[in-house]
This record gives structure tokens, sequence and C-alpha cells, in this order.
């Protein structure tokens, strides 16, 4: 019989990990936190429910009303009182406040130096046009990942999607559960840059026959890792959630 | 009211190490786990009321904690999970000495390599290995059948001495002999 745990003693240390107990104060802040914002029980919410039809249909009864004996004394004169109104401005409210300006999107393309080689740049134009892998047949891995980046730049989630690994053991959703990732969480431009920035001055480390990654200086958050698989063509993939 | 806060106050008292531990293995960063240990917790509170009791609490428990932290990565696959130990680790694994390195650095060693797994893979040696819950727990947990654990648990820890062969062979496996 397969003894299930015959091979797994290496783990002990890790097991015993030094670090293993939470900050006690956030513990005790998150209580605090948690009992705050907990939800309404669900009796009290349909005692609520229960009022408000009735609420509504005396409120309608009234104004119903009001309206009726508005329209009969009145008739038309209401339509020179609309007249004298000041049209509101489009940058004013009702109440004449300026209202405030439409926050403008952040520029933050300009920070970094993110470019494509000549090389890079014909491969990436004929993979657009025909997104087939075969096109980054014989790629560095750091060019792959270049590809990878200005294809999430692009929007081109068709180009990213066929990028990815193809071992099915690596697989971690398919074209069409990728095609419905809503671009919220795709992440903006800026985000990209900055996760990939000097990702081209990375170096590839290898790790077994099928898997490594690029290692680069981010800047920002330091050393960063970009996976990369390879295939059974022998040729490299990205990995799915390549910086996991 | 009164008796679910009582009831939630004991789940929270009673799991909160064990998600947060469960949590920490998996992202490898406090911050990371912190902040998924209170998106668990949220929705753990939030859907009290709908827990059936059909499966344990603890079950029920990290079940969300492990769904919480599939989407949260999901979304933000953009945002580094590198483990800073592996980084750490490579930056300074040319100058330190074979035996100071086994002596100091051998849980982040096998836990720079845990995260280089596969999520399926690295919960279960997570929830197996590591944590040592049942084969049915992990199993509930996971929602797959107790075969698929054992299968998966020897595969999974197949790869990670793999992984650790290449980064460091002689201090994990060594420790190993050690052991046996």
């Amino acid at each position: 019989m397969m003894n299930e745990k015959f091979n797994d003693k290496f783990l002990h240390s890790l097991k015993n990990r030094p670090d293993l107990a939470p900050r006690k104060e956030f513990k005790e802040k998150l209580k605090t936190k948690l009992f705050e914002e907990m939800p309404e029980p669900k009796q009290s919410r349909l005692k609520v429910r229960s009022l408000v039809p009735n609420l509504l249909v005396a409120v309608l009864i009234l104004v119903g009303g009001y309206l009726t004996i508005e329209l009969i004394t009145n008739g038309r004169g209401e339509q020179n009182v609309s007249q004298e109104q000041e049209p509101i401005q489009p940058n004013q409210s009702n109440h004449g406040d300026p209202t405030p300006e439409k926050p403008t999107e952040p520029e933050g393309d300009n920070e970094y130096n993110f470019t494509l080689t000549a090389e890079e740049n014909v491969v990436y134009q004929a993979f657009s046009e025909d997104p087939t892998e075969a096109h980054l047949k014989g790629l560095s891995p750091i060019s792959i990942a270049k590809i990878y980046v200005q294809a999430s730049l692009d929007e081109r989630y068709d180009l990213v999607y066929e990028m990815y690994t193809d071992r099915p053991e690596y697989v971690r959703w398919t074209k069409q559960e990728d095609a419905k990732i809503p671009q919220s969480d795709r992440g903006t431009k800026d985000d990209i840059l900055s996760t990939f920035n000097g990702i081209e001055d990375g170096e590839f480390i290898q790790m077994s026959d099928n898997d490594g990654y690029i290692k680069y200086d981010n800047g920002g958050e330091g050393y960063m890792g970009f996976q990369l698989i390879k295939d059974e063509d022998g040729y490299w993939s990205v990995g799915f959630m390549p910086i996991q | 009211m009164k008796e679910v806060q009582d009831q939630l106050e004991k789940l929270y008292e009673t799991y909160f190490h064990d998600v947060y531990q469960y949590l920490l293995y998996f992202t490898n960063n406090y911050s990371e786990a912190e902040d998924l240990t209170q998106d668990t917790f949220m929705r753990v509170f939030k859907s009290y009321r709908n827990f059936k009791h059909q499966s344990s609490q603890i079950t029920w428990i990290i079940s969300i904690a492990k769904r919480t932290a599939i989407d949260h990565y999901r979304k933000r696959k953009f945002i580094s999970l590198l483990p800073e130990a592996l980084m750490n680790l490579l930056k300074s694994e040319d100058g330190l000495p074979d035996q100071e390195m086994e002596k100091n650095e051998e849980w982040k060693v096998l836990q720079a390599a845990l995260s280089t797994l596969k999520a399926d893979y690295r919960n279960v040696v997570i929830l197996r290995g590591l944590r040592e819950y049942s084969i049915k727990e992990t199993a509930e947990i996971l929602e797959w059948k107790p075969s698929k654990v054992k299968v998966d648990y020897h595969r999974a820890i197949k790869l990670l001495k793999k992984q650790l062969g290449h980064s460091i062979e002689g201090a994990v496996l060594s420790d190993e002999r050690k052991i046996q």
C-alpha cells in the first residue's frame, strides 16, 4: 500500500517556521472591525422591508392628492415659472458651487521606459496579426516576457493568453474563462509598467528542465520574478500568473 | 443576535490562527496574509447564517480562506507574490557557508520552494503536510475526492523535492537523511 506520508519528514523545519504567530494587535484590531461592521440580522431587515410598501403607498396617496390640487389651482402658470429659471452651468451643481473637476488619467507612463527592440517589434507585429505562438519560437525568455508585457499594455488579451504555457499541469484557466476576466481586474497600464519595470535588464534563471524565471530589479518593489515554462515543443512560454 | 455574536466570537477565537497560518504559508508574505485573513473572516461573518453544518467549521472556514486567496491572486495577478525569501536566498547563497545556511535558512528554502508550486499542489502540501489535516478534511476543503488528495500530495512532494534539488540540494536532503 502506498504510504501517503512516507517521505514528507523534510517539511519539519517549515512546519515550525519561527514567525507563524500573527501580530496580537492585528488580531484584536480585526476582531473589533469585524464586529463593528457585522451585517444586521435578517429578522430586523425583514421587519423594515415589510414597513416599506405601506409607507410608500401612504406617501404616494399624499403626493398624488397634492399634485391634483396644484394642477387645478395653477393651471398653465407653471410654464412661465420654468422659463424664469437660470440654466444650470455644466460645471455647476444646482447649489451654485463649482463641481470638482473630473480626475484626469494618471500619467504614469512617463515614469517608465519600456520599449521593444527592433527585432522584438517585428515579431510582435507578426504575432499581433496572426496570434499563434509559432511567431515566438526561438525568442529569448526576456524577449518573450517583453512581448507579453507589450500585449498586456495594448490590451491584446488574445495574445496574452496565447503566450501562456499549454502544459496541461500548468494551465490554470481556459481561454473562454480568460475572456470573461473584467478589464478592472487586469490592471491599468501604470500597474503593468510599474510591475514589469526593469524586466528587460533581468536575468533568466532556469530552475529545472521545464521551468525558470526572470529575476529582475523592479526598483520600487525590489527583486521580482517572472515565471516561464518550457512547453512540450521545447520552447519557453509564460506561466499563468507569471509574477506569482 | 447576541447568540450569533457569541458564536462568531468563539469561531474567531478558535480559528483565527488556523486561517492566518494557512494564508501565511500560501502567500509567504505577512501583509498579504493579514489582508486575506481579514477578507476571509468578513466572508465568514457574512455567510455564517447560511452555514449548513454539513462539514466541520474548520473545513468550512479554511475552504473560504482558500477561495479568498485564489480569488485575490487571480484578480491581482500583476502583484508580486514572488517569495522574498527566495530572492534573498538567491542573493545571499554565494556568500553563506553551507552549514550556516542549513541551520538558519532551511525553512526559508522550503517555503520558497513551496511558493513556486502551482496553487493546487501548494494547497495540498500546506493542508496535509504542514497543517496536518486528515485526508477527509483536506478533501472537503479542496472539494476533491480523497484519492485525489493522496495522489496529488505525492506528486506535490515529489515536485517540491525536485525544486529543492535544483536550488540547494545539500541542505534539505541532508536534513531529511538525519531525520530518517
